[in-house]
């Protein structure tokens, strides 16, 4: 059946093939003859579970636990189960998954297939890191078995290699033990963006998760905002835990932009003074910190039609100094308002096409229009400059040129991939974009 | 309780199966692909602690006796029997024989050898059996016409095994579906809005106990197929559905 997608960031909207088997029978029965691709919750930033010509295969409905052991820590489920559901299952048994997105519609192959980072990358790394091994499907090559030891290019290639290789059916991953299902938080107020910079590191140390917001939207003293710091309460023993998320709703709204250079410097303000008002340690439940977007699935709405961009990318450590002045005076040339903007410590070698590296995380989400694309695509060029890496799986305006740049991955991510698949046959808006169809 | 669920790999089935799960009943399921059942399985016993027992059969090639046997050995007495299975195509005139026969033997000969096998451990106290037919019997029409012809002879073994088991405590719940959202409506434009499973699921499960016959699910399909059914046959005969 046809169905109309949008990406999270309203950004790319296709009408594609849909097909969601519920029985393995069908599932194992897709055949060579079109384009596929893999689709999880199908929230994505990016357009990276469907693209025109080809298939998206839901898979949703394969969302059981296959096997669990407490005792060694891991659990074996299909790919469709949402982290929601697990969290609901492990936190009343003691355990967590050690690296979680910020919304818990989200499943576990999307997070394989986008090899994601949680508010703890400086310590847990990305979630590719805990997957003990998994179960792919290719038509042309069957149901393959993955691990580090078994098909270990494969493996390599298939987390954080956005649905190309095949439909990611199951996988085995780690455990860590939770500690407490309630999580001790601080926000401690910083005034501009080299001190956002200098805390973060510091307190990394300290803090079980650690990210900042900061508001770049005020022309007049951009980059003041406040660090979230949250450590795991030992006073609160772990207990069976729901999530209460709204459903996220890529393209799903008609509502007027809210968002303007003219109203956010005005919201931001008090978003901020909100945050920075909130003096000393406040308990929280884990699923709060955990999951951040919960509660503010609306906000993606308020950009209107046109959408948002969302511009994630890693400073490297050394280039922190040289970055800072360099993108407030490229904010301040183009006078456009970013509605959110923040960092995270990261720690990890590049490899591949993986968002990861040792540095700062920095994300702005800004207005799709003209004027944010213009001071995007000179962002580019300053990021290329000083050896940043933009997120692929953020960014739904990222080139194929920029891309090869900035990933020194590149081309060995993409001779692999047609090796593996000389007909390239799983595709998607975000593999024809970054020209990984081509030979 | 010990609960036999026949067609748990998907849909309604595997929704209710969940929902017996988490209700602590102890389970044998039975599906068509050892694959789907398998994972079941392993998910509701992780999930729910609860005993679960999985069995992949295909409903045309039954041999009641030996499948009585197995489940006896596994849990005992069946306390519970949900035959949920079924097997949908828009069959209109003459079809191939071997899918008649399928539809006819997955859709209603299975039904009646397996409610038969186990008539007498229902017939003690607090036993439920439960059948899901479709609101597509209600009215023969030229198409479904083999599908809507099992289940309508389903309903009518339904109706009398609930006179049967006058008498006993057993409860007879029987389901005129009406479009549930699973594969079989996947794609298709629908009159009318279809159901979640697990919104099927929840009533099925919740009326354990009652003595319902045969009704509807959900509900409102009950004045839609009153007008189909007593619509003059001249107006009927020229009408597409």
């Amino acid at each position: 059946m046809k169905r109309v997608f949008a990406s999270l960031d309203r950004h790319t909207v296709c009408e594609c093939e849909f097909d969601e088997p519920d029985r393995y029978r069908e599932l194992l029965s897709l055949t060579a003859a079109k384009p596929l691709i893999g689709r999880g919750a199908g929230v994505s930033y990016v357009a990276a579970s469907f693209g025109a010509g080809a298939t998206s295969i839901g898979m949703q409905r394969f969302n059981r636990i296959l096997a669990f052991s407490e005792a060694e820590r891991w659990i074996e489920v299909e790919a469709g189960i949402t982290l929601g559901r697990l969290y609901e299952f492990l936190s009343g048994r003691g355990l967590c998954l050690p690296v979680q997105p910020g919304h818990p519609q989200i499943t576990i192959g999307g997070c394989i297939a986008g090899n994601i980072h949680g508010k703890n990358q400086f310590r847990e790394g990305l979630f590719g890191d805990h997957v003990r091994g998994m179960r792919l499907f290719h038509p042309a090559h069957g149901l393959l078995d993955l691990s580090p030891e078994h098909n270990a290019k494969l493996f390599e290639l298939t987390v954080g290699g956005f649905g190309l290789t095949g439909i990611i059916v199951s996988a085995r991953l780690s455990l860590a033990p939770l500690p407490s299902t309630a999580m001790l938080v601080r926000h401690i107020p910083v005034g501009d963006l080299v001190e956002a910079f200098a805390r973060l590191a510091d307190l990394t140390a300290r803090y079980d998760m650690v990210y900042a917001w900061v508001d770049l939207a005020d022309r007049g003293r951009p980059g003041r905002g406040y660090i979230v710091a949250a450590a795991a309460d030992p006073g609160a023993a772990p207990a069976p835990a729901a999530v209460a998320a709204r459903e996220l709703v890529p393209g799903g709204s008609r509502l007027p932009r809210l968002f303007s250079n003219f109203t956010l410097p005005a919201i931001n303000r008090v978003y901020r003074a909100l945050g920075t008002r909130q003096h000393g340690t406040r308990r929280l439940p884990l699923d709060a910190v955990l999951y951040p977007a919960v509660g503010k699935e609306r906000y993606f709405d308020a950009f209107g039609k046109t959408g948002f961009i969302e511009l994630q990318i890693l400073v490297p450590e050394n280039a922190a100094a040289a970055f800072i002045p360099r993108v407030l005076a490229l904010i301040r040339k183009h006078g456009c308002a970013i509605a959110l903007t923040t960092l995270k410590a990261f720690r990890g070698k590049p490899n591949l096409l993986h968002y990861t590296g040792t540095g700062f995380s920095f994300t702005i989400d800004i207005g799709n229009d003209a004027a944010a694309r213009h001071m995007l695509d000179e962002f580019d060029e300053i990021n290329c400059e000083l050896g940043t890496t933009s997120a692929i799986m953020k960014d739904s305006r990222l080139s194929a040129a920029i891309a090869r740049r900035q990933y020194a991955g590149y081309d060995t991510f993409k001779q692999r991939l047609h090796t593996f698949d000389p007909v390239r046959l799983f595709r998607s808006d975000l593999s024809q974009r970054l020209e990984l169809q081509a030979p | 309780m010990n609960t036999l669920v026949i067609g748990a790999s998907a849909g309604l089935g595997r929704a209710i199966a969940e929902r017996l799960a988490a209700d602590g009943h102890a389970l044998y399921l039975i599906a068509s692909d050892p694959r789907d059942i398998a994972a079941l399985v392993s998910d509701l016993n992780i999930r729910f602690g609860v005993k679960v027992t999985g069995e992949s059969l295909d409903l045309a090639k039954l041999d009641v006796a030996a499948l009585r046997r197995r489940v006896h050995e596994s849990f005992g007495r069946v306390e519970n029997l949900f035959y949920i299975a079924g097997v949908s195509m828009l069959d209109s005139g003459p079809v191939a024989d071997d899918l008649a026969v399928r539809l006819i033997e997955v859709n209603f000969t299975a039904a009646v050898r397996i409610v038969n096998a186990f008539l007498l451990d229902l017939k003690e106290d607090g036993a439920n059996l439960v059948g899901a037919g479709s609101v597509s019997s209600s009215r023969g029409r030229r198409t479904n016409s083999v599908y809507a012809a099992a289940k309508s002879g389903l309903e009518t073994y339904f109706a009398a095994m609930r006179h049967f088991l006058v008498g006993s405590q057993c409860r007879v719940q029987f389901y005129r579906l009406g479009y549930i959202d699973t594969r079989m409506t996947f794609g298709q434009r629908l009159m009318f809005p279809a159901l979640k499973p697990d919104q099927g699921a929840k009533v099925i499960v919740d009326n354990l106990g009652r003595d319902l016959g045969a009704v509807y699910l959900p509900w409102w399909w009950w004045p839609i197929t009153a007008i189909i059914r007593l619509l003059p046959w001249p107006i009927f005969k020229r009408l597409n559905i």
